[in-house]
């Protein structure tokens, strides 16, 4: 343990961590992204439609 | 094949409770908020009472209006919209009411003990750590039955809103404990484990995001459910809502240290925050153009509806408070916003545009649903919407006036010298803001009245609908078809929901937090700044009981006219290094009135202090701080005791003990000798204060303590060579 926390108050250049972090941000969104323009309609249709339902027979997925 | 029915009951006697709740803390936490206001125009408004002053009520105006008033809102919200979108009654029956009767006793113990002086000094996390862990206990009973009732659903889907009600939860969790570490001192006092600056970027990490996933993403998980149940048409755009929803949790936890822009923290850090705020506009406004356009085709009933109305300028207020935040955020406006009243206003266009109608939206939507006959007043609803809007402009705008006024005023230069060098000056000026804004706050509080009167007639003449009736299919086992995306295998499984919105929102918060906490080289150390002494660390005491920082601000920031105001013999501006034992930092946010950083070595005299304790105006005419009689001893002319201000000193060594725990370098000899060198220093101020003719003082009475810290506040750093310095820039 005491190693680590060694490491850890010595280790240089962790101001290039955000970088990697906005890195992450951008692969992250772009797959979100993408999933959310390849969904097909209807199932996007029902879903927003969830707060309106008040039809019990609704079926499930 | 027609799918057999199930029956069951929604409970609507929970979401009663907290929508009553609501009503109630939200007339109590705005009065409050009214009364403080009130005090900075008349300061004798706090009768020379220690628990009717602007210090300690103003976080009991904050919590109240965050804790008890938005987050009696968000439970009344979640619990009928989970019941609903999961087509199951909540798991538990008791773990509901234990949530809502334990919610309302820490709001209860909130009242009791911030007026008394009993907090730990952290904006909106200001109740002692007893509290802090009734409040975790409380937060898992409805995380424990929130996830418990998502798992017995009969819709397989999680609604967007779902999403934004887990990411809730799991976040304010992960931010309560760890901006909470405190090693308490007794059971009504302790102190945070961190210290300066790492304090400062642990707790704006926590206070930022306290707005981001307390005030933000729960209420757009309600507008994702009553905005279309209001305007009866689906959202307008469900794939956006998905984008806003990831995008908004992974940004928002990075961009605390806006709040400390140009202070002591790294640069990098401070950067990193100032970018991801800027880029948090993308998806807050995603959200929000998702919220108005699913009007799209009903914008001529908001004429009719007033819960339309509340809808339509709550997420236009979202709107212009998440652009004017990423704007606040960049430095050069930061420069002339931070510390003034617009930051004030700024927050206002989000709690009472934002939170407060998007909540009073709800109540009316609700209160035909839950009692029969349940039909409220239009015409009154509307004059509350009409006072709020108007309350909420006066508000706002001559606080907006009154942060340029102040920034311009606090900066005005010529040949190098302050225009303003008398701070009372820039206070003075803004006086009438003030007057407006109280205006404003009571135009706001008298809607809310017109709401309680329009509640009530409805809630008497109608029957509460305590469970009602519903019918859906059981859940079927999942079948997996070709095609089907990945995200769909963590839409449907909340656990999965659960784990990775917990990851998304870490990402952010270790890799800012942990090298600011782990890299020795973020704060150098300087060699001349010491622990306080005992009586100065009882004096640093004193001024968190009465919430000091409030009004002063402990951090000069590196601009000429700062240094010039604060420092003008060294013109030294504030350093990671000074702040090493400063459990919890006191920078603050607001200067209402000057920063008191090097207070000290400004030379003002002992007995200057004093007298401007005693009587604020006596030393600077105009001023509007309260008088603080409660630190002195008095008597009446019969010489019958008045007040009792002797000092507590029955825990100095318990306090010296337990910051030497946390790093702060006390010997065991200078703890042993902590009551002695206190008698000795309070004695030789007590002196030096008695020497002055008009004054009549015991080394044992609170306000020597409180001089002692005062005089102390930056004089180490004056101590330090230049070279030293110098090497630190």
């Amino acid at each position: 343990m005491s190693r680590l926390l060694t490491f850890f108050k010595n280790v240089d250049g962790w101001s290039m961590y955000p970088i990697v972090a906005l890195g992450m941000f951008l692969a992250f969104f772009a797959m979100v992204t993408l999933w959310a323009l390849y969904t097909r309609n209807a199932d996007m249709d029902r879903y927003a439609k969830l707060p309106l339902d008040t039809d019990d027979q609704t079926p499930t997925l | 094949m027609k799918q057999e029915l199930e029956h069951f009951s929604y409970d609507n006697r929970i979401v009663s409770y907290f929508l009553k709740a609501t009503i109630l803390w939200s007339l109590i936490a705005l009065l409050v908020g009214l009364t403080i206001a009130l005090q900075l125009v008349w300061p004798a408004l706090n009768a020379n009472t220690s628990w009717l002053t602007f210090g300690r009520l103003r976080a009991l105006h904050t919590n109240g209006a965050i804790f008890a008033f938005a987050g009696n809102a968000i439970f009344m919200g979640v619990y009928y919209s989970m019941q609903r979108l999961l087509k199951t009654r909540m798991a538990s029956d008791l773990l509901s009411k234990i949530h809502f009767w334990g919610w309302q006793l820490i709001i209860v113990l909130a009242v009791i003990t911030l007026p008394l002086g009993i907090t730990s000094t952290k904006e909106y996390a200001e109740l002692e750590w007893p509290i802090d862990i009734l409040i975790t206990l409380v937060w898992v009973v409805f995380g424990v039955n929130m996830i418990w009732t998502i798992l017995k659903r009969r819709e397989r889907h999680l609604y967007v809103a779902i999403w934004f009600y887990i990411a809730t939860f799991v976040t304010v969790a992960v931010l309560h404990i760890f901006n909470n570490l405190e090693l308490p001192v007794s059971w009504t006092k302790s102190y945070s484990v961190y210290a300066g600056v790492q304090d400062a970027l642990v707790q704006w990490w926590y206070g930022h995001n306290a707005v981001a996933f307390f005030l933000t993403t729960p209420f757009l998980g309600l507008m994702y459910y009553f905005l279309p149940k209001a305007a009866e048409r689906p959202v307008y755009s469900y794939r956006l809502s998905i984008v806003h929803f990831w995008a908004l949790i992974f940004i928002y936890i990075w961009a605390g240290p806006h709040h400390l822009l140009y202070s002591a923290l790294p640069d990098w850090a401070q950067n990193l925050g100032t970018v991801f705020s800027i880029m948090l506009i993308a998806p807050s406004w995603g959200g929000m153009i998702n919220g108005l356009l699913t009007l799209r085709g009903a914008w001529d009933r908001v004429r009719d509806s007033a819960v339309l109305k509340f809808f339509v300028v709550g997420v236009s207020a979202y709107g212009m408070a998440t652009f004017e935040g990423p704007m606040l955020s960049t430095k050069w406006l930061n420069s002339i916003a931070h510390f003034t009243d617009w930051i004030p206003a700024h927050v206002h266009v989000g709690t009472l545009g934002w939170n407060g109608f998007m909540a009073f939206g709800v109540v009316y939507w609700l209160l035909p649903k839950l009692w029969k006959n349940g039909r409220y007043s239009e015409k009154l609803a509307n004059w509350h919407f009409w006072l709020g809007t108007t309350g909420l402009l006066f508000w706002v705008i001559p606080m907006y006036v009154a942060g340029f006024t102040q920034s311009l005023m606090w900066k005005d230069l010529a040949n190098g010298m302050l225009v303003n060098p008398n701070f009372l000056d820039t206070v003075t000026k803004i006086i009438p803001m003030y007057l407006t804004r109280a205006l404003g706050g009571t135009l706001y509080i008298t809607g809310i009245v017109v709401m309680i009167v329009n509640v009530w007639k409805t809630v008497v003449k109608g029957d509460l609908i305590a469970d009602e009736e519903a019918s859906a299919p059981a859940l079927e086992a999942h079948k997996k078809h070709s095609g089907e995306h990945w995200h769909r295998w963590i839409e449907r499984k909340p656990v999965q929901m659960v784990i990775w919105s917990t990851v998304v929102i870490l990402i952010g918060g270790v890799i800012e937090i942990v090298p600011t906490l782990m890299v020795d080289s973020n704060v150098p150390t300087i060699s001349t700044v010491k622990p306080y002494t005992p009586l100065e660390l009882e004096g640093r005491d004193l001024y968190m009981r009465e919430a000091c920082n409030a009004c002063h601000t402990q951090m000069i920031r590196p601009f000429d006219n700062e240094v010039l105001r604060y420092d003008p013999t060294h013109k030294q501006y504030s350093m990671p290094g000074e702040y090493v034992y400063e459990h919890p930092h006191l920078w603050g946010s607001k200067r209402t009135g000057p920063d008191l950083w090097r207070v000290g070595a400004k030379g003002y005299s002992n007995s200057w202090h004093y007298n401007h304790m005693w009587q604020p105006t006596s030393m600077s005419p105009g001023s509007i701080m309260p008088r603080y009689v409660w630190m002195f001893t008095t008597h009446d002319a019969e010489g019958n005791l008045l007040n009792d201000g002797s000092l507590d000193t029955s825990l100095t060594q318990t306090k010296m003990e337990t910051l030497a725990k946390l790093g702060v370098p006390y010997t065991p000899e200078e703890i042993a000798d902590a009551h002695r060198a206190r008698r000795a220093q309070a004695q030789a101020i007590a002196a030096d204060l008695n020497s002055d003719p008009r004054i009549t003082v015991n080394a044992n009475e609170e306000i020597v303590a409180l001089i002692a810290y005062l005089q102390r506040l930056g004089t180490d750093v004056h101590k330090a060579s230049e070279e030293e310095l110098n090497a630190l820039k």
